[in-house]
C-alpha cells in the first residue's frame, strides 16, 4: 500500500511548499493539489513551486477539470512540469465539483470529462489532435510522447464504470468503509475486464479526509467541515435512503466560503456517523485500526491522507496530521 | 525609457529559466513570456519557475487572452504568484491571436476582453465579483487587495482607445517607426485621460521584434520569422 497527501491549497504558497516537503521527508509517495482556483491557490503556479522544491515526491492535481482551462493548456502545463519533475507527475481529473460551482458553471457531463480526457492523453502522447472547427494541432514543442498518467476521480457507480474504462488511474472518494470501497473496486475492476484491459489496469487509489492529532475530541471536531466538504460533493445513490435528507441538506446549505461553519451553530450538520464513514479522524491507534481495515480491500494501491486547515480552527494543523499519521500508522505497516 | 525582454518559450523549462536570469543579470527591467500553449511551455509554470530563479525582475504574461483559461484562473494564478513574487508582477492581456487561433478559436470581441479584465481586476482587488448566472465569488484566501497592474496589448486604434479606458498600461505592437509609435501612444493616453486617469498613471510599452548580433546579415534573415508573425 502506497501513502500519499492531498493538499488543499488555502494557505500561503510558502507554507503550501513547506508542506509537500514535509511529506516527503516524512516518506509519502506523493501529493495530489486541489485545484479550485478561487478558494485555493492556482494549482499549477503551486505545482511548479512544489516540483522545485523537492526532488522524489510524486506530483499530481487533486483534481482538475473541464470548462475553466482549455484541454491544451493542461496538456501544456503538465508536459512542461514534466521538464523539471519527469517521471514524477500523476493528472487527477474529474467533472468538476467546487471549481466550476463558485463561478456559476456546471459540472462536465461524463461525455465531455471523456472527450476532455482523449485530448489530453493524445496531445501528451504527442499525437495530434482535432480542435474546434476542424483545426488540427500538437504540442509543437514537446520532442516524444511524456508517460503522465491520468487519473479519473469518481464517487457515484456511473463515473466510476467510466474511470474504469479510460483512466490509467482511479481515484475513488466513497470515505473509508471497507465494504463501501470494496463496492467501488468491483465496479472498476469490471468495467476494467469488460473494457479488454490487462489484470491490473487501472491502479486504484482513494481519497480520505483527514483530521489526526493527539486530542481525540478536537481532531473529530474538525473533522466535520471535511466531511461536509466531502458530503456536499458525494453521489446521492452512495447513501441508504434514511440518510439521503441529512445529504440533501448538506448539499443545499454547504457555503464554499465558510468551510469552518461547523465551528458555529451549524456544528450538529453531520452527524457522528458520516465522521466515521468519511474521515479518518482521532487518534493514531484507532486511525492505524481503521486503515488495517481498508487495506484489506483487495486491489487498493494507494489511500491519499487529506488534511486541511480552517481559519480559526482549534482542530489539528495540516502538519499534526501529516506527522500524526506519518509516525503513528505509517511507520507500523509498511 | 527602460528596457524589457520578451520570452517565447519553445525553449526547454530549465533554459527559460537560464534566460531570464540573464535578463536579470544584464539590468533589463522585466520579462514579458508569451501564453501560447501549443507552441510555447505554458506561462504560469515559465512563470512560477522564473519567479523562484530570480529576484528582481519585473514579471509579466506577455500576453494572456480569455476563452483558454477562465478568468478566475488567471486571478487566481496571479494572486498566487504574487505570493512568491510580491510587487514583481504585470498582468498583459488581449483579444487572443495564436493562442486561440491554433486551437481553432477567433479572437474576442472588445467587448468580451473588458468583461473579462473586469472581473480579474476585480478579483485581484479583493472585491466580489459576478460570474454567469447570478453566482457571486472572490478569492476566498486573498487578504488584501494586489496592485498587479493590467497592461492591454494592441495594435489597431479601436483596441489601443479600449487599452486607455481599461488597462493600467499599454504594450503597442505598431513595429519602431516614430510616427507610428507616437499615434498609439497619443490614442492610448488620450482615452486613460477621457477615462479619468492621470497621466502618471498609466505606462505605455512596446513590443519590437529583435535579432541583433555580429553578422548583419544572418541577424536581419533570422528576424525574418518573426516578423512574419507580426504581419500575420
Amino acid at each position: 500500500m502506497r501513502f500519499s497527501v492531498g493538499i488543499f491549497g488555502n494557505q500561503p504558497l510558502p507554507r503550501l511548499v513547506q508542506q509537500v516537503k514535509l511529506a516527503e521527508d516524512l516518506g509519502y509517495y506523493g501529493v495530489w493539489l486541489t485545484d479550485t482556483q478561487l478558494l485555493s491557490r492556482e494549482v499549477y503556479v503551486s505545482l511548479t513551486a512544489c516540483a522545485l522544491k523537492t526532488s522524489r515526491i510524486k506530483l499530481g492535481t487533486g483534481v482538475t477539470m473541464p470548462h475553466t482551462r482549455h484541454p491544451s493548456v493542461t496538456a501544456s502545463a503538465f508536459a512542461t512540469l514534466n521538464e523539471i519533475a519527469r517521471g514524477r507527475l500523476r493528472i487527477g481529473i474529474s467533472i468538476g465539483d467546487n471549481g466550476l460551482r463558485t463561478v456559476g458553471r456546471s459540472m462536465a457531463t461524463i461525455k465531455e470529462l471523456e472527450a476532455y480526457v482523449t485530448v489530453l492523453k493524445s496531445l501528451l502522447s504527442n499525437r495530434s489532435v482535432k480542435f474546434e472547427d476542424g483545426v488540427e494541432g500538437k504540442i509543437a514543442w514537446l520532442e516524444r510522447p511524456t508517460d503522465i498518467p491520468i487519473y479519473v476521480a469518481a464517487t457515484g457507480p456511473r463515473l466510476t464504470r467510466t474511470a474504469g474504462r479510460i483512466g490509467d488511474g482511479v481515484m475513488l472518494l466513497r470515505g473509508l468503509n471497507p465494504d463501501q470501497m470494496g463496492a467501488g473496486v468491483a465496479i472498476v475492476r469490471q468495467e476494467a475486464r469488460r473494457a479488454g484491459r490487462p489484470a491490473g489496469e487501472p491502479d486504484i487509489i482513494c481519497w480520505i479526509q483527514s483530521s489526526l492529532g493527539r486530542d481525540r475530541e478536537l481532531a473529530r471536531a474538525h473533522a466535520q467541515g471535511l466531511v461536509a466538504e466531502v458530503l456536499q460533493m458525494c453521489a446521492i445513490e452512495m447513501f441508504d435512503e434514511e440518510d439521503r435528507p441529512a445529504i440533501r441538506r448538506i448539499k443545499k446549505d454547504y457555503d464554499f466560503y465558510k468551510q469552518n461553519m461547523v465551528y458555529g451553530e451549524d456544528r450538529a450538520l453531520i452527524p457522528d456517523k458520516f465522521i466515521d464513514m468519511f474521515s479518518l479522524a482521532g487518534t493514531a491507534p484507532e486511525a492505524r485500526e481503521r486503515i488495517a481495515e481498508l487495506m484489506q480491500v483487495e486491489g487498493l494501491n494507494e489511500v491519499i491522507i487529506c488534511p486541511q486547515h480552517f481559519e480559526g480552527s482549534p482542530g489539528p494543523s495540516v502538519e499534526e496530521t501529516l506527522s500524526t499519521f506519518a509516525e503513528g500508522v505509517m511507520a507500523n505497516l509498511i | 525609457m527602460k528596457f524589457a525582454v520578451g520570452i517565447f518559450g519553445n525553449q526547454p523549462l530549465p533554459q527559460i529559466i537560464q534566460r531570464e536570469k540573464l535578463a536579470e543579470d544584464l539590468g533589463y527591467d522585466c520579462a514579458w513570456f508569451a501564453d501560447l500553449q501549443r507552441i510555447c511551455r505554458e506561462l504560469y509554470v515559465e512563470m512560477t519557475a522564473s519567479a523562484l530563479g530570480t529576484s528582481r525582475i519585473q514579471l509579466g504574461a506577455g500576453v494572456t487572452m480569455p476563452i483558454t483559461r477562465h478568468a478566475s484562473v488567471t486571478a487566481s494564478a496571479f494572486a498566487t504568484l504574487n505570493e512568491i513574487a510580491q510587487g514583481r508582477l504585470r498582468a498583459g492581456i488581449s483579444i487572443g491571436d495564436n493562442g486561440l487561433r491554433s486551437v481553432g478559436y477567433n479572437p474576442v470581441p472588445i467587448a468580451e476582453l473588458e468583461h473579462y479584465v473586469g472581473q480579474v481586476r476585480g478579483l485581484l482587488q479583493n472585491q466580489t465579483v459576478q460570474f454567469e448566472g447570478g453566482v457571486e465569488g472572490k478569492l476566498a484566501w486573498l487578504e488584501r487587495p494586489t496592485d498587479i497592474p493590467i497592461y492591454i496589448a494592441a495594435t489597431g486604434p479601436r483596441l489601443t482607445r479600449a487599452a486607455g479606458r481599461m488597462g493600467d498600461g499599454a504594450i503597442l505592437l505598431r513595429g519602431l517607426t516614430h510616427h507610428q509609435m507616437q499615434d498609439g501612444v497619443d490614442a492610448f493616453r488620450q482615452e486613460a485621460e477621457k477615462a479619468g486617469k492621470r497621466p502618471d498613471q498609466v505606462k505605455v510599452s512596446c513590443w519590437v521584434q529583435a535579432s541583433l548580433g555580429p553578422d548583419r546579415a544572418l541577424a536581419r534573415n533570422m528576424v525574418k520569422g518573426p516578423v512574419a508573425v507580426i504581419l500575420s
